[in-house]
């Protein structure tokens, strides 16, 4: 952030200003935060493979969305928006160069052990899932993760991620395969 | 070849996400996803991508820091976008030191100009002064030479390169 730095009754100014200047109260945007945040958060760590670098591309994926001018018809409207900007700021990141970005090894998504877990089979085709994952081009893991983790329709993954919806049921079809082929035990994913 | 997707994935997607699949689900279903390539294979990456997207949001509550709150966002969304503000505000009196700047520079250089006519004759002194100097040498000579005629568009050019990049900085600096 600027090296400005604001008094206390500039930030109580700040407070009153951003009721009038964001496109949502304060009780709406807690509700839809509730909502959203747990999901997105998962979605950014997942795409990042970084949980502390998800902890801040969240908060400024919430205030890219306070901060646009755009007007959503629903929440679900603004729920896509915000897998969009979140999806952008995962780019932006993954386009910067390497020396500034954290490794993408996440220390919290180590492998549970078993006895806390209770199945072996199950951490080990989270780790196979991990790798597997890691090997798909962004776009793919995007869609994916939006597809069959989150349940999102073709439409929204369309909208969240620019793509024409005739377009993205064949890159889906194409993506499911690929990581299809790689969990397998001799899985190399087919043809890019 | 164009791959060819199945119609009833949706319905199968819905029910390994709702956790229906295989038990709780529709029995000819269950029996089309047995016969189905596509399906199978969405049975298994759905089942998997679920499991996953379930234990993430398991462990977030075991987390060493947790997410901040829906107020902790808004109050730092709100006083971040005050600063912008402010920011945005200053903006057009920092260009305005820059063209004050520059347009300083410029007077300098057209002051500099009118005065040189009569700054002409303590020029002339100065190979006077230089006897006292090693013998100098043909470029040399041809040097001061140019220096003199050209003087005024020497400091103005020098002036200007100097003053540019300053004025810039000055101008366009985030603080």
């Amino acid at each position: 952030m600027s090296g400005l730095v604001l008094s206390e009754l500039e930030r109580l100014a700040a407070l009153e200003e951003a009721e009038r200047t964001f496109p949502m109260t304060e009780e709406e945007f807690r509700a839809f935060y509730e909502l959203t945040s747990r999901p997105v958060w998962v979605y950014l760590t997942r795409m990042t493979g970084d949980s502390r670098l998800a902890d801040d591309l969240l908060q400024e994926a919430y205030y890219r969305l306070l901060r646009t001018k755009a007007t959503f018809e629903s929440d679900d409207h603004r729920r896509n928006y915000l897998y969009r900007i979140a999806t952008n700021l995962v780019h932006d990141h993954r386009r910067r160069p390497r020396a500034d970005r954290e490794p993408l090894e996440d220390p919290e998504r180590q492998p549970a052990p078993a006895s806390l877990t209770g199945s072996e089979s199950r951490a080990a085709r989270r780790i196979d899932l991990a790798r597997a994952m890691a090997r798909m081009k962004p776009r793919e893991r995007s869609m994916l993760w939006l597809a069959y983790a989150h349940g999102c329709s073709h439409e929204e993954i369309a909208q969240v991620l620019g793509l024409k919806t005739s377009s993205l049921k064949a890159l889906l079809h194409r993506a499911r395969r690929r990581l299809a082929g790689f969990l397998t035990p001799a899985g190399d994913g087919g043809t890019p | 070849m164009t791959p060819q997707p199945c119609v009833h994935e949706p319905e199968v997607v819905a029910a390994v996400l709702s956790r229906r699949w295989p038990e709780a689900c529709d029995e000819s279903l269950r029996a089309h996803a047995e016969a189905c390539e596509v399906c199978r294979e969405v049975v298994e990456v759905a089942a998997l991508l679920k499991e996953d997207y379930d234990e993430a949001r398991e462990a977030i509550a075991q987390r060493d820091v947790p997410l901040p709150s829906a107020g902790q966002i808004w109050w730092r969304a709100a006083v971040k976008a005050r600063v912008e503000a402010a920011e945005a505000a200053t903006r057009p009196l920092v260009w305005g030191y820059g063209v004050a700047a520059a347009c300083a520079v410029a007077l300098l250089i057209a002051g500099a100009s009118a005065a040189w006519p009569s700054l002409l004759p303590a020029f002339d002194r100065l190979p006077s002064l230089t006897q006292w100097m090693p013998p100098v040498t043909l470029a040399t000579d041809a040097v001061m030479a140019a220096l003199k005629a050209q003087l005024p568009i020497v400091v103005g050019v020098a002036a200007f390169l100097i003053a540019v990049p300053v004025a810039l900085y000055v101008a366009l600096r985030e603080d």
